[in-house]
């Protein structure tokens, strides 16, 4: 049984009186423990589809599954425990939580979840120690560097112990030697972990490193696909 | 955390934060005074009640809002006579006519201050609201003897003042002419601090008309009486004018009740109104703000119902310090606003401030932050979480 598998998804966008289709037809399965990276020119899908993948946006037509489960119709209740219980998020621009500290925003995904007080803590200074934050566990994100901030992002998407991460363009807002210490650190989490992980990026970087490339060009699964 | 949260989002927005709670602040001061001025009003008025008064005869025209506003547009005339003709009823037991106005008191080498007199026929009736046993039965004055210069105040008065028993104060219906009023030996002061704050002071009905220039016609505001069952022999005897029973005066009572009632809701309304379209506001900008930040939070799962809650507390949080404020700014308003009418008017306790009227404020305001939760919350749902993660 496959971790993630799409089929026959599509998404189009209605601007004005033009239908944008942003992902046509596809079909995909992702398996357990897989690094994954999206690839392809800007506009060609790659976020949507991830989107789509991490249940945030829903596709137009087609169905996705989740170890074998169908998540495509599923309430936004169901949808937000999937999200909050099984996949973990890294975005571009971190996304921290501006008022509270590393420590808290990585507690926040467990405190939703009801993982108990001392719990929370043996984790939350686990996994700070993991991504090398537990000595700025107190600085707020506004304290903090772009690479540290996303290093925090990287412990609060795994708080709850997810089986998936997805990264957006994680190394993007990054100089090449923070960018380079985030990708070692999710390629960790990948092999030490065994998390599957799904990565859209340009960076040439992770395309290398990745066990699998998905190549997307207008909507469409490119056939170089490795 | 949620609230946690919420706590350090609404102290970091320092500059809507605070324009929010001055707004709410105002808005609930507004509600505690009004509250306190009607408050003020009754207790004010309560010296005139007694529930032992069975009648109440009122002047052609008049109505029982006349018991405590007085006006000169309407008055009984040949009262004393009158109230003879009462009391030789069978079974009424006590009648007087009264005479309300604000007069003009002092205590020699003062400013004049205002305060309420209420003129009757000390001994005619028993349960008069004051006591007034000190002073002279019956009317000496107006049957043709000397004029006793006595009157009876309450401790407003004698505080207003700084008057005691025994001391003496003059009393005219005219700041002006006060040096040259007449004097009058205040006989006993009596304690009104349950239900009255205004000055009050109860003299002989016809040296309160002289005073006033109602002793020609022999005017006063109303009579009124007790006695069972003489309702019917009143209105015969009164028949172009006004005879309200109990039952009258609870109406008018339930009737008083019921406006000072919808003067205050309506004031909650507009306060809680305010109130929350100023939480609302300050909520839905933040939440444009912070479009990113929520889309993050439910993106990682936090459900709706905790971004509720976030969204809740911080309602509640900004009404809460508005809610307080409004306390404070209400303690201060009611200070310049009697210290303004003592000045102009030499008036005291014009607003009673009680607890409950506070607690009431600070309810609406809380109120208020729950219902202006929804309207950010509606906005926070309708983030499109793809377009704005991107």
């Amino acid at each position: 049984m496959h971790l993630l598998e799409l089929a026959g998804i599509c998404k189009t966008y209605r601007l004005g009186n033009t239908e944008i289709r942003a992902l046509d037809n596809i079909s995909l399965s992702i398996g357990e423990g897989e690094f994954v990276a999206i690839t392809g020119p800007s506009g060609s899908g790659k976020s949507t589809l991830m989107h789509i993948m991490g249940c945030v946006d829903t596709p137009t037509s087609g169905k996705q599954f989740f170890r074998g489960r169908d998540v495509s119709g599923l309430g936004s209740g169901a949808v937000s425990g999937l999200r909050l219980r099984q996949f973990g998020f890294v975005f571009q621009q971190f996304y921290l939580l501006g008022s509270l500290t590393a420590y808290e925003n990585v507690e926040l995904p467990m405190i939703e979840a009801g993982v108990g007080r001392r719990e929370r803590k043996r984790r939350v200074q686990e996994l700070l120690e993991a991504v090398g934050m537990s000595a700025r566990a107190k600085h707020r994100p506004g304290q903090l560097s772009g690479g540290e901030q996303q290093r925090v992002a990287i412990a609060r998407a795994l708080s709850n112990n997810p089986s998936v991460i997805f990264a957006d363009e994680p190394t993007g807002e990054l100089d090449s030697a923070a960018g380079r210490k985030v990708l070692d650190l999710l390629m960790d989490v990948n092999r030490r972990y065994g998390k599957t992980l799904v990565i859209v990026s340009h960076d040439p970087q992770v395309t290398s490193v990745a066990g699998r490339v998905i190549r997307l060009l207008d909507g469409r699964l490119s056939p170089d696909v490795r | 955390m949620y609230a946690k949260l919420a706590l350090r989002e609404v102290l970091e927005r320092r500059t809507g934060t605070a324009l929010a709670v001055l707004a709410i602040g105002i808005a609930t001061a507004s509600l505690i005074l009004l509250g306190s001025f009607s408050l003020g009003l009754r207790e004010g008025s309560a010296a005139l009640y007694d529930d032992t008064v069975d009648y109440w005869v009122l002047p052609e025209g008049g109505s029982a809002q006349d018991l405590i506003v007085n006006t000169e547009k309407t008055m009984l005339g040949s009262v004393h006579r009158s109230t003879g003709d009462i009391l030789s009823i069978p079974g009424v037991s006590g009648a007087t006519p009264v005479l309300n106005r604000v007069m003009y008191a002092s205590k020699a080498g003062s400013d004049p201050a205002s305060i309420f007199a209420i003129g009757i026929i000390p001994g005619n009736f028993s349960s008069a609201p004051f006591q007034v046993d000190a002073l002279t039965p019956g009317d000496p004055y107006y049957a043709g003897g000397d004029f006793t210069g006595e009157v009876i105040i309450n401790d407003v008065t004698s505080g207003l003042l700084g008057i005691d028993s025994g001391d003496y104060m003059n009393l005219n219906s005219s700041g002006a002419g006060i040096v040259s009023g007449r004097h009058f030996r205040v006989v006993k002061v009596i304690s009104t601090q349950e239900y009255s704050t205004t000055p009050v002071v109860v003299l002989h009905i016809s040296e309160l008309q002289e005073l006033t220039g109602n002793r020609q016609g022999d005017r006063a505001n109303y009579i009124v009486a007790s006695g069972k069952d003489v309702g019917g022999q009143l209105r015969s005897l009164f028949p172009g004018d006004t005879v309200l029973g109990s039952a009258g005066y609870v109406a008018y009572a339930f009737e008083k009740d019921r406006k000072l009632g919808a003067s205050g809701a309506a004031a909650a309304g507009v306060s809680l109104v305010i109130s929350a379209l100023f939480i609302s506001t300050v909520m839905i900008l933040s939440i444009s703000e912070r479009q990113k930040e929520i889309a993050v939070m439910r993106a990682m799962g936090i459900s709706r119902g905790s971004v509720a809650k976030m969204l809740l507390f911080e309602s509640l949080i900004l009404s809460l310090l508005g809610g307080f404020t409004g306390i404070l700014l209400s303690f201060l308003g009611r200070g310049l606003i009697e210290w303004g009418m003592y000045s102009l008017f030499g008036m005291r306790g014009v607003a009673s401030m009680h607890y409950l009227i506070l607690l009431f404020g600070l309810s609406v305001a809380v109120i208020a932050g729950m219902v202006s939760s929804i309207v950010p919350f509606i906005a926070a749902e309708r983030i499109r979480l793809p377009e704005v993660l991107g």
